[in-house]
């Protein structure tokens, strides 16, 4: 049985005392976060927890804390919220890491130590040692271009186009197969700056996300292992990706 | 003091120790970024206001955390720094409708043309400070009678009866059920029914209320 008893003169005296701890000043020193966050998580010795909860039953913000903080818990953790694709949780990652990036490679400001001559000679060294740098990565990279544009293509027996557009009301793309060894051309419809281009196989394994910039006759991509693979393409504008098209699946047979 | 095993308090440990840093961010990202989309989400943002308010968190979060002392658990650190970021947000958003036409809700409602109602004037001072007299005696007895109590039990009257509380929000609170918080308040309120020499008849007091 625990229906309470009907009282109303209990109630009114409960009352009354509720009216007077309204007036009186609020609970001197709150718990500390981590005794909040043990406590929350039951991991307090016996003798804090009373202490705690003695401090709970005359102290709103610490109840507040707690009971927000049992809501906060009961959210999704690993399930989308409300209507959000995993996808567009991968997409808000990109985008927070965009936002780091730009304070993190914020060159330090110069050490007024340093006399203004000394520091334009240094400087001047540093121009001709960048110089050097990228006329080495501009070599480096054409051997590579060379390896991936014009050497692999010639091995690869089968090519395939795939379109990106913009409308999502287009008809559901149907799944393409191509043969091993497989080569894909990506060509997006739509002019961005930037695009990511992202592969996920069906078996779970990691997504791969390529950075592409614009090409014209777009870009080609070779895949090496059997499977089924879901493509997407993701087009910057105004500091996010957003998808480019439908995502399309690729069988690929050995 | 939070748990040894926490998977999120693992991962940040690995962060601090630049070990696969932006590879364990992502996971700790992808782990808790839909509770956060979630907390604001109950503060009645829109889906699109709440995911940049998720965004401003976690700047924040991967701003700040080599300084995470890992003393509270990681969650109880996000969601402070969730809650600051919504105060921020409402802070900024009531100093922009300042700058437009204030309307004040706080102005003083006047009875008729300024004049006290009329039960205001017929108040007896003698009668007043009487009545106010019983009126403490009878709540010192409810204290004395509560102090009797055995812990739990009291501290569920207080929650329950003073601060009003739900039956969920005391078994959350006290980290028990909500069937015991249920025999608590009846075993307090008859006990302190006989202490106080109230009558008492069992019912469905508080039953209305969900829990």
């Amino acid at each position: 049985m625990t229906d309470e008893p009907i009282d109303p003169e209990l109630d009114e005296l409960f009352d009354l005392l509720a009216d007077e701890e309204r007036g009186e000043p609020s609970p001197g020193e709150h718990p500390d976060d981590a005794t909040l966050s043990a406590y929350h998580a039951r991991t307090l010795p016996d003798g804090e927890v009373s202490r705690v909860q003695d401090h709970l039953v005359v102290c709103p913000q610490c109840r507040d804390q707690l009971l927000e903080h049992a809501r906060f818990m009961e959210s999704p953790v690993e399930g989308p919220a409300e209507g959000v694709s995993s996808f567009e949780k991968a997409a808000e990652w990109r985008r927070l890491k965009e936002r780091m990036e730009p304070a993190e490679a914020r060159a330090p400001e110069p050490s007024p130590a340093v006399p203004m001559d000394d520091r334009r000679r240094m400087l001047r060294s540093l121009r001709v040692f960048k110089s050097l740098a990228a006329a080495f990565a501009a070599l480096a990279l054409g051997l590579f271009l060379r390896d991936v544009y014009v050497q692999k293509p010639a091995r690869v027996l089968s090519e395939r186009a795939l379109s990106f557009g913009t409308t999502r009301s287009a008809p559901e793309p149907k799944k393409i197969q191509v043969r091993l060894p497989a080569a894909l051309r990506i060509i997006p419809e739509t002019e961005y700056p930037r695009y990511l281009v992202e592969i996920e196989p069906a078996n779970g394994k990691r997504v791969q996300t390529l950075e592409l910039p614009p090409a014209p006759d777009g870009w080609l991509i070779e895949l090496v292992d059997p499977g089924t693979y879901e493509i997407r393409v993701l087009g910057l504008k105004d500091g996010r990706f957003e998808l480019v098209g439908k995502p399309q699946g690729v069988l690929v047979v050995p | 003091m939070s748990k040894p095993d926490d998977p999120s308090l693992r991962l940040v440990e690995l962060i601090q120790a630049n070990v696969d840093r932006e590879k364990n961010s992502e996971r700790l990202f992808d782990m808790h970024w839909p509770r956060v989309v979630s907390y604001f989400r109950r503060q009645g943002f829109s889906q699109e206001e709440s995911k940049d308010l998720t965004q401003d968190t976690f700047l924040r979060v991967f701003k700040g955390i080599d300084s995470f002392r890992r003393d509270s658990s990681f969650e109880w650190w996000l969601r402070g720094i969730a809650e600051s970021t919504y105060k921020n947000e409402i802070r900024k958003r009531r100093a922009e409708k300042r700058d437009g036409i204030e309307q004040s809700i706080d102005a003083p409602v006047v009875n008729g043309e300024g004049s006290p109602s009329p039960a205001d004037t017929l108040a007896s001072p003698i009668s007043d400070s009487l009545s106010e007299a019983v009126k403490r005696q009878q709540v010192a007895a409810l204290r004395a009678a509560l102090a009797e109590l055995p812990e739990q039990m009291r501290r569920c009257c207080m929650m329950r009866y003073v601060n009003g509380l739900k039956y969920h929000e005391i078994a959350e609170l006290m980290g028990i059920s909500i069937e015991t918080v249920k025999a608590h308040l009846f075993q307090g309120r008859k006990r302190l029914a006989s202490m106080l020499g109230t009558p008492e008849n069992v019912g469905k007091k508080g039953g209305e209320d969900a829990t």
